[in-house]
């Protein structure tokens, strides 16, 4: 499992939503949390983050917002080598479901469908990180 | 070419294919985001304005090649600040922006996932954007051709309804729509 000092940030437009994805991720045990309201501030932070030599450890990323989707949020991030291992969630709503084959496509590390609860995101950030110790590895 | 009308039957069917997914995805998003379990009652016809006055209430527009109709979850106060103190892990007492944006977003899970639901029985439905009105013992009066049928759902905190009204599309409203995009 990610260590519990992981720096994660949070996308999304709705506050309400980013205040329950941090609410589950603090019953998990993580503490560090960064926000952003849609992509293209979570492209500027991620950014400013890197650039400090401190990147995110972690994304979750709701796919709707806008300005910036979290989907074009994924491809920028993707496309720049240095930050493009980033871990990222792709949050989504059961309609966008069939645009998952495209998250896919551009390398998400995984998605969480809306509804979810603490232990889904919680099995979901798992897989996430043995994934990352079986590239590792 | 004129439309055939629809049957009483074919009517009631469609309110019974819309309803259920509703009922569905209200007591899933509820155990899952707000860990309430909801156990929904007999659905029942509306009869008139005056039955039910809530303080909350949080409404989608629906739409499809054959139906046009209204979504409003209708709630207390009491039950509406449970549900997101429950769901955010901390004390909601009073509506401020923030809780309306949750209020929103409860909504469009609700109606992503009674969506999905509706495309498995070929309703094809599209929403408008979810919206929000509250006040002390709100009623609710819908300007429809069509019946309102109330779901009423019942949890350890108190009871809340859902109420689900559509009106079938007819001739004119599609003469009205292709005039429209002329």
């Amino acid at each position: 499992m990610f260590p519990k000092d992981s720096s994660i940030l949070i996308v999304e437009d709705m506050k309400t939503t980013r205040l329950y994805v941090k609410q589950s991720l603090r019953t998990l045990g993580f503490k560090t949390f960064a926000e952003a309201a849609d992509g293209a501030e979570a492209w500027d932070k991620i950014n400013l983050m890197a650039g400090g030599g401190t990147p995110f450890q972690l994304v979750i990323s709701d796919w709707n917002m806008p300005k910036m989707t979290g989907f074009e949020l994924l491809k920028k991030v993707r496309g720049m080598p240095k930050i493009a291992g980033t871990p990222f969630l792709l949050l989504t709503a059961e309609a966008e479901k069939h645009q998952v084959v495209q998250a896919i496509q551009a390398k998400v590390s995984d998605y969480l469908i809306k509804p979810f609860s603490d232990e889904q995101l919680e099995e979901k950030i798992k897989n996430i990180w043995n994934s990352i110790q079986k590239k590792a590895a | 070419m004129a439309l055939p009308a629809p049957t009483n039957a074919e009517l009631y069917q469609v309110d019974v294919k819309l309803c259920y997914p509703f009922i569905e995805a209200v007591t899933h998003t509820l155990k899952v985001q707000c860990k309430v379990d909801a156990r929904p009652g007999k659905p029942g016809f509306k009869r008139n304005s005056e039955e039910g006055r809530y303080d909350i209430l949080i409404g989608a527009t629906i739409s499809s090649d054959k139906v046009l109709g209204q979504v409003v979850l209708c709630l207390t106060n009491k039950i509406f600040f449970i549900f997101m103190s429950k769901m955010l892990g901390k004390l909601i007492t009073k509506m401020t922006p923030e809780i309306e944006d949750g209020a929103h977003e409860l909504m469009n899970v609700i109606f992503n996932q009674a969506k999905k639901l509706l495309a498995e029985k070929k309703i094809a439905a599209v929403r408008s954007i979810p919206m929000i009105a509250f006040g002390e013992h709100v009623k609710l009066r819908y300007l429809s051709r069509g019946q309102t049928v109330i779901l009423p759902f019942e949890t350890e905190h108190g009871a809340f309804n859902v109420e689900v009204t559509t009106q079938e599309i007819t001739t004119s409203d599609v003469i009205n729509l292709v005039t429209k995009e002329v």
